[in-house]
């Protein structure tokens, strides 16, 4: 049967942030791409930015509990 | 007192710049860094004896070498890559490997040397094929259409990033075709060979319509070091080209006028261009550059005259390895 888990379930985690406006020397804060010229052709994307990131990390999660990566846990 | 470190500069224009350095700041020094695939010890003729000189033989692809001899230079001007523009027809990886990778070197060596400053040669082909639209510097898209292009506007997308990610300042320098003495590939060049071994007739790449901008090597010296003594921070780019334009059929005319020749036949090879990756008509706006104050003293009419005269003169004392 297929496990799905769709969040890590935790509670009081502190976000500590590095600060800056940037994560690194080279990334770019904000990112806005005008996608006009491709839907055009009929393209459509099916999933939000939203969909599509609770969609990758239910994905690492599974993928990290399976021990898929190299990470110490 | 400034230190710089000129890779290519046994070359066309690195040549040319370095007899301006010692002429403009004499105390300083200069480190010339090349591996004299095109570059001659001849070119250095007027500066070979100048204590403040030092050549190094070698090439970028030897990074350790580069990183060693790079230490403690200020300003760093990059002339080095494949200056025959057509041999990518049959050679595909030159533009890469003589170009591209070389860039990523020079930008690594500065970075382990924490060397700030930069001058980069680069080209009109980074705009592709845009026919008679006066291309300015934030034309787009920038669509090459040779890998020689492509290479050009490559290197200038790393320096970008080399530029904003380690702090460097530099200046990448779009220029038109330069021409003048030392140089060491272009039609002026190739039609005085061409004649010099047979003046009866002259094969022409393409239909001789080309239309382009050559600029004369001492206005791009002059751009250069205007530029260059204006400390720009970040990473900054200008058009340098002359204001009008000259024809191909032209310079063969020019050529023959001035070999004193008579009745030669032209023969055009055909198409509106001389290669696959040739440009056949180039329109470049030079506003940005023209308003730090710098113009060109010789327009691409006097360019072609100038440097074919010197060309002939340079054959006739055998400095070519031609065939005559």
């Amino acid at each position: 049967m297929e496990e799905r888990i769709y969040l890590l379930e935790l509670k009081n985690v502190n976000y500590k942030f590095t600060g800056g406006d940037r994560g690194w020397k080279g990334d770019v804060p904000i990112v806005r791409m005008n996608s006009e010229k491709i839907r055009n052709f009929g393209w459509v994307n099916e999933y939000t930015s939203y969909d599509a990131i609770k969609m990758s990390v239910e994905s690492i999660i599974l993928d990290a509990k399976k021990k898929k990566f190299n990470w110490e846990i | 007192m400034n230190k710089y470190f000129v890779i290519g500069g046994a070359g066309f224009i690195g040549s040319h710049l370095i007899r301006k350095i010692f002429k403009d700041e004499p105390e300083s020094k200069i480190i010339i860094y090349d591996n004299f695939s095109s570059g001659k010890m001849w070119h250095l003729d007027e500066v070979i004896h100048n204590n403040n000189l030092k050549i190094v033989e070698d090439d970028i692809k030897n990074l350790d070498v580069l990183n060693e001899t790079m230490k403690d230079s200020d300003v760093v001007y990059h002339f080095a890559s494949n200056p025959d523009i057509s041999k990518a027809v049959t050679q595909p990886d030159i533009d890469f490997w003589e170009g591209t990778y070389l860039t990523n070197n020079v930008l690594e060596a500065m970075r382990v040397n924490n060397i700030k400053n930069l001058l980069y040669a680069s080209g009109s082909g980074i705009y592709g094929d845009t026919g008679y639209n006066e291309v300015d510097e934030d034309y787009s898209p920038q669509l090459p259409i040779s890998t020689y292009g492509a290479s050009k506007l490559a290197c200038e997308a790393l320096i970008s990033s080399y530029c904003f990610m380690f702090d460097m300042n530099a200046t990448a320098f779009r220029f038109a075709n330069v021409v003048g003495p030392n140089q060491t590939h272009g039609v002026g060049y190739d039609f005085v060979r061409k004649l010099l071994k047979n003046n009866k007739i002259l094969d022409i790449l393409g239909d001789g319509s080309q239309s382009k901008s050559y600029i004369y090597v001492d206005d791009i010296v002059n751009a250069l070091r205007t530029t260059e003594k204006k400390r720009l921070k970040g990473f900054s780019y200008y058009n340098v080209a002359t204001l009008d334009y000259i024809t191909v059929k032209e310079i063969a005319d020019i050529v023959i006028d001035l070999l004193n020749l008579k009745n030669v036949d032209y023969k055009f090879t055909g198409g509106d261009r001389g290669w696959k990756g040739d440009v056949p008509i180039v329109r470049m706006n030079s506003e940005k550059i023209r308003n730090f104050g710098w113009i060109n003293k010789y327009s691409s009419y006097d360019a072609i005259k100038l440097s074919v005269d010197s060309i002939i003169s340079d054959a006739k004392k055998k400095k070519f390895n031609w065939e005559m």
